[in-house]
């Protein structure tokens, strides 16, 4: 066997249930899938029978990391979370990624990443030092949240350079979106849950060895600094939020560092600055942006201390500060780390007051946005472990508790009803989302039960269509919701907006993939440059793309090749970003875009496969490693396949009797797509003047893409397809089990 | 910088020829005799004059010595152990001297070999200059020669110069900065040098006001005020100098635009972009509704996408943020294409028709209303 660089050749795999602690030989049994996502596909295909329930000893949980993690590379501080999903309707597999440290760390422990089996008779937490392997005792733990487990882990083991996955009491009581939280303040959705019915309350990993690596040090630091220079803003923007004397273009939302932006609490406070992308020393300073309004206001920067970044990445998306008020009125601490979706979530819990006049108005009247509010429940969602990933399950709230309270009113006890404080809701009272957040993580009552199920599950639990027709239930952005879901998938809407190729990912996936690739599409915002950058990045196969891949600020124009074209790349991209476990938010840009006026704003796009090549010394050419990629999208196909037992995974109907409906199946797309009237009113599709989507264009984009693959007419990989991916051994059970395409 | 070049090219030309030159040949009768008289002048040099003799002086001593011999014979000679009191001593323009030991000590060979090099080239210089760019030379470029001088040797050449009838058309004026400028009056009037200097002089302040302007405070520079950068600023004289110094590959970063009252601004391309200076200039408008109007068409054309008017709290556009609300209504009562997207809530977002439908320019709006959480 030959020997590489990036990998440390150990996969560690823990069973809870029996306490044994061994090892896999991770070249032999899975470098044909990278790491992180990749490697935990495999190992649930290897190892996890279709149907097995999420909850269930059987499921495990694959703690993923990639070749990549803790070589210094850019953006390469995550970990994924793979797993059968509690709240996907067949519990298919999905995975959540999170930041951090624990990706680095493991790989200097000597561990390229993490399988949990089983289940404990008692809480525990899995010490990770080095060589040593140790399943310690965390019923003094249990009960309690992620912060004091972080606390009290550092205590028992004494060691500062120690990075922690732990849950919260929402993973304890198995809540369906429950947060595995990576060093406090970086979630994976869905994990929670899962380590919670393995009576897992922590990870904990200490590393001092070294990472060897295939090129020279000189090469891999040469690497770093042009991968760094093709670095935008932290959501991937590649122009600054307001002009610059050294920019051409501006309007990039989450690149707010500026001569006008202070760090107010940072000591002494840092002015932002040019934020030149030339100048290597100012990175951080761009963000940490978000589009979020509470660091939008130049009040709000007064709490500002610094960004907070995993390891490795250059540009921070996470955000500490500094509130006093937080302490003083409510009686929390007064710091706050997390990121742009961390921190807004937690308006939805005010029912609709989404808008920034609203928001201000409930300021005015109680201090809501004040640190009473965002910050507050910030810290609550990640000590409790409580999922929020495209505010689903807090927009299902804000619907649920305002326009539509009626429904909650009929679906609760009267009594649970009344002992909701409605009236703190109404005027912003803090108080309100301490209450309601408790709820949500002891799974209390009917609202905390119906909560922990997710949000397709929570809506069929309390009435269904019959009670709120689907359409209306798909109107979530007027509720200041960010997602629409079709039959088994989260789709968050930039995700299908102008973008046919985004719908398309998305709907492949079990949950929402965790990947803004198509976000990234229009990556300067200059409609005449990014169409440009698109004649010059190749297909899978190393032809150019070409500029009719791209939509004209996203709004959309029917179906062509170029998007095929495109969408295959994004399926093979996307899913090399999460198995390499690269940040899959701003550094995904890089390989199409950059902030470079003198490189006409391209990136480099055969930037992950001369890293894989470098670091582990398997040089692969950028189509072979788009091939790598689409193995690993195929394999995810399979699963789902398998899990469904079904090769029929789309139906279209052109003409649906009540006008919706158009799609059904696993790759339905949402009738919101098409015909939500407060959505879209009356814009017309595919004419370039709006983001609405044709159901019959659609159509015609889905089976060019299923033709790209060499999938059925139904969405099924052909036997060839699996083969030409050299996947022989997934051929050949998908032909046992009659689920070829 | 013509003048420094071409000693350059001098220096390199002469290292190629004694290259050339430099191989080995037996002695001959003839380069034995050339040899001896070389060093017998030296010696004599180094006891009269007590001076070094320079090697150019040698050569009409050479007889029956093949010409491309005659460099490498006299290196030789520097060299050769039975010329053990004879020393060679370079300087920096590549002339070498030759000195004997028993009459000049290396320290008085060096510095009496250097002084009349540095005067030679000094004079060269303000000629070449006068000649080649009909511009007079200023005293801090002279003092660069030769890696810097110290301003005590090059006053005591320029001293030399000055008395020295070979140099007698070497004059001086005095720039308004208080800078001395050197011209030569076989190709200079004193009234062209003194022009000649100012603008220099002027160029020089213009470029450093528009280059710090550009980079330390991100903003325009006002032509008008660049006129108190010299005394006597006659009408025009400016808006000259910068037309020629947007065709200097020295300044050619200088770029000037036209405001809408007609006020010239200028700014360094290499520290601004124009589309930056483009948000500046029409800040200096100070007609906040026009300010609006422009950016939006702007944006409407370029991205294209409507526009926040949030964007104009933004110092860079120049508008008072208590003015913002008003102007707004103005520029919708003034600007015919100007128009405001529905149904953006508390957000006010306005586009031009000009270059986006109504649709487009409400799509545009939402998209930057909702993001991408």
């Amino acid at each position: 066997m030959p020997t590489y660089g990036g990998w440390t050749g150990k996969t560690l795999r823990v069973n809870l249930t029996t306490g044994v602690v061994s090892a896999d030989d991770t070249i032999a049994k899975y470098k044909d899938y990278v790491g992180g996502e990749g490697l935990g596909l495999k190992v649930l295909w290897n190892e996890v029978p279709a149907h097995t329930p999420a909850f269930a000893p059987e499921n495990k949980l694959i703690i993923g990391v990639g070749p990549l993690n803790g070589t210094g590379l850019p953006h390469n501080g995550r970990i994924s979370f793979t797993s059968l999903l509690a709240t996907n309707p067949d519990n298919l597999p999905g995975t959540g990624h999170a930041g951090g440290h624990f990706s680095s760390l493991l790989k200097l422990a000597g561990w390229d990443s993490i399988i949990v089996e089983g289940k404990a008779p008692n809480p525990v937490w899995i010490f990770v030092d080095n060589d040593n392997v140790s399943i310690r005792d965390a019923r003094k733990m249990w009960g309690n949240g992620n912060f004091y487990t972080n606390a009290a882990i550092m205590d028992e083991v004494g060691q500062e350079a120690v990075s922690v996955v732990s849950i919260g009491q929402a993973g304890e009581n198995m809540h369906g979106a429950a947060t595995a939280m990576c060093d406090r303040s970086h979630s994976g959705q869905n994990a929670g849950g899962i380590m919670g019915s393995k009576n897992l309350k922590a990870i904990a990993v200490h590393g001092t060895g070294s990472l060897k690596i295939a090129c020279t040090g000189r090469e891999l630091l040469a690497q770093i600094a042009h991968h760094t220079s093709l670095v935008g803003g932290t959501s991937g923007g590649m122009t600054p939020g307001k002009p610059k004397p050294w920019a051409q273009y501006y309007g990039g939302g989450d690149w707010t560092g500026d001569p006008t932006v202070w760090w107010g609490a940072a000591c002494p406070p840092v002015n932002t600055g040019m934020t030149d992308p030339h100048d290597v020393h100012t990175y951080a300073f761009r963000g940490p942006g978000t589009r979020t309004s509470w660091n939008s206001s130049d009040r709000h920067m007064k709490w500002m201390v610094r960004g907070a970044a995993c390891f490795g990445c250059p540009n921070p998306c996470h955000q500490a500060v500094n509130v006093p008020e937080m302490q003083t009125n409510n009686g929390y601490g007064q710091y706050c780390v997390n990121e742009c979706g961390g921190i807004s979530s937690p308006s939805d819990y005010y029912g609709t007051a989404t808008t920034a006049a609203q928001i201000q108005s409930l300021a005015n009247a109680s201090g809501y946005d004040a640190p009473g509010g965002r910050f507050m429940g910030s810290i609550l969602q990640d000590d409790y472990g409580i999922g929020d990933d495209y505010h689903i399950l807090t927009g299902d709230f804000a619907y649920y508790s305002s326009a539509f309270k009626g429904i909650t009113k009929a679906n609760l006890p009267a009594a649970e009803y009344n002992s909701i404080n409605w009236a703190a809701q109404a005027s912003g009272d803090p108080a309100f989302m301490t209450d309601i957040l408790k709820r949500f993580a002891f799974r209390i009552g009917e609202l905390g039960y119906a909560h922990g199920l997710g949000s397709k599950a929570w809506w069929k639990r309390w009435g269904g269509p019959e009670k709120f027709p689907y359409a209306f239930m798909q109107q979530e952005r007027a509720f200041g919701k960010a997602v629409c879901w079709n039959e088994t998938t989260w789709f968050a809407p930039h995700h299908f907006e102008g973008q046919q190729t985004g719908s398309i990912i998305n709907s492949m996936y079990n949950r929402d993939p965790c990947m803004h690739e198509q976000t990234h599409i229009n990556g300067t915002g200059v409609a005449a440059v990014d169409a440009a950058v698109w004649d010059q990045i190749p297909d899978v196969y190393g032809n150019p793309i070409g500029h009719a891949a791209c939509d004209p600020n996203s709004n959309t124009l029917p179906w062509n090749a170029s998007k095929t074209a495109l969408t295959v790349r994004l399926a093979a991209e996307g899913v090399l970003n999460n198995s390499l476990c690269q940040c899959n938010r701003g550094g995904a840009a890089a390989t199409w875009f950059s902030p470079l006026a003198e490189r006409g704003y391209l990136g480099d796009s055969h930037l992950l496969a001369d890293e894989y090549s470098m670091v582990t010394g398997d040089k692969q050419t950028e189509s072979q490693f788009l091939h790598t990629g689409l193995r690993i999208f195929t394999l995810l196909r399979a699963l789902t396949i398998r899990g469904m037992g079904t090769t029929n995974m789309i139906q279209y109907n052109a003409a649906p009797a009540n006008g919706l409906t158009f799609f059904t199946g696993h790759d339905a797309f949402p009738d919101a797509m098409f015909n939500n009237p407060t959505f879209w009113g009356s814009k017309t599709a595919l004419t370039g003047t709006s983001q609405r989507q044709d159901p019959a264009d659609m159509n015609t984009a889905v089976q060019a893409f299923y033709t790209a693959m060499n999938w059925s007419s139904t969405g099924a990989p052909r036997k060839q397809a699996y083969l030409d991916l050299g996947m022989n051994d997934v051929a050949s059970e998908m032909e046992t089990l009659g689920l070829l395409g | 910088m013509a003048a420094k070049a071409a000693l350059a090219a001098q220096y390199q030309r002469d290292a190629s020829a004694a290259a050339h030159v430099y191989e080995e040949r037996p002695e001959t009768a003839a380069s034995k005799k050339f040899k001896d008289a070389a060093a017998k002048r030296v010696r004599s040099d180094s006891k009269k004059l007590e001076a070094p003799t320079r090697t150019d002086q040698l050569k009409e001593l050479a007889v029956d010595v093949p010409s491309e011999e005659i460099s490498w014979r006299l290196i030789e000679l520097a060299n050769d152990d039975s010329y053990g009191d004879i020393h060679p001593t370079y300087t920096f323009t590549g002339a070498t001297y030759l000195y004997c030991d028993k009459y000049v000590d290396v320290e008085t060979a060096e510095k009496l070999a250097r002084e009349p090099e540095l005067r030679a080239a000094l004079v060269k210089l303000i000629r070449d200059n006068a000649k080649d760019a009909a511009a007079p030379t200023a005293a801090d470029v002279l003092m660069r020669l030769s890696g810097g001088l110290e301003k005590a040797e090059f006053d005591t050449a320029m001293a030399a110069i000055s008395t020295d009838e070979t140099a007698s058309d070497i004059k001086s004026v005095l720039a308004f900065s208080g800078l001395v400028y050197y011209y030569s009056d076989a190709h200079l009037t004193e009234e062209q040098a003194a022009a000649k200097a100012r603008a220099v002089e002027l160029k020089v302040k213009i470029v450093v006001e528009i280059r710090a302007d550009s980079k330390f405070l991100a903003k325009l520079t006002p032509v008008a005020w660049l006129d108190t950068l010299a005394p006597d600023t006659q009408p025009g004289e400016i808006e000259a100098l910068l037309e020629q110094m947007m065709d200097d590959p020295a300044t050619i970063d200088v770029s000037v635009l036209t405001a809408k009252s007609g006020e010239k601004f200028a700014y360094s391309k290499a520290y601004m972009t124009e589309e930056y200076a483009t948000v500046l200039l029409r800040g200096e408008s100070h007609d906040a509704a026009y300010i609006i109007a422009e950016t939006v068409r702007e944006a409407a054309e370029v991205y294209p996408r409507a526009t926040d008017v949030q964007l104009f709290y933004y110092p860079a556009f120049g508008v008072d943020r208590h003015e913002i609300e008003g102007a707004v209504a103005r520029a919708l009562e003034l600007y015919e294409d100007i128009k405001l997207v529905p149904n953006t809530g508390d957000d006010v977002f306005l586009y031009s028709d000009r270059f986006l439908t109504a649709d487009q320019a409400q799509t545009t709006a939402d998209q930057q209303r909702h993001g991408d959480s």
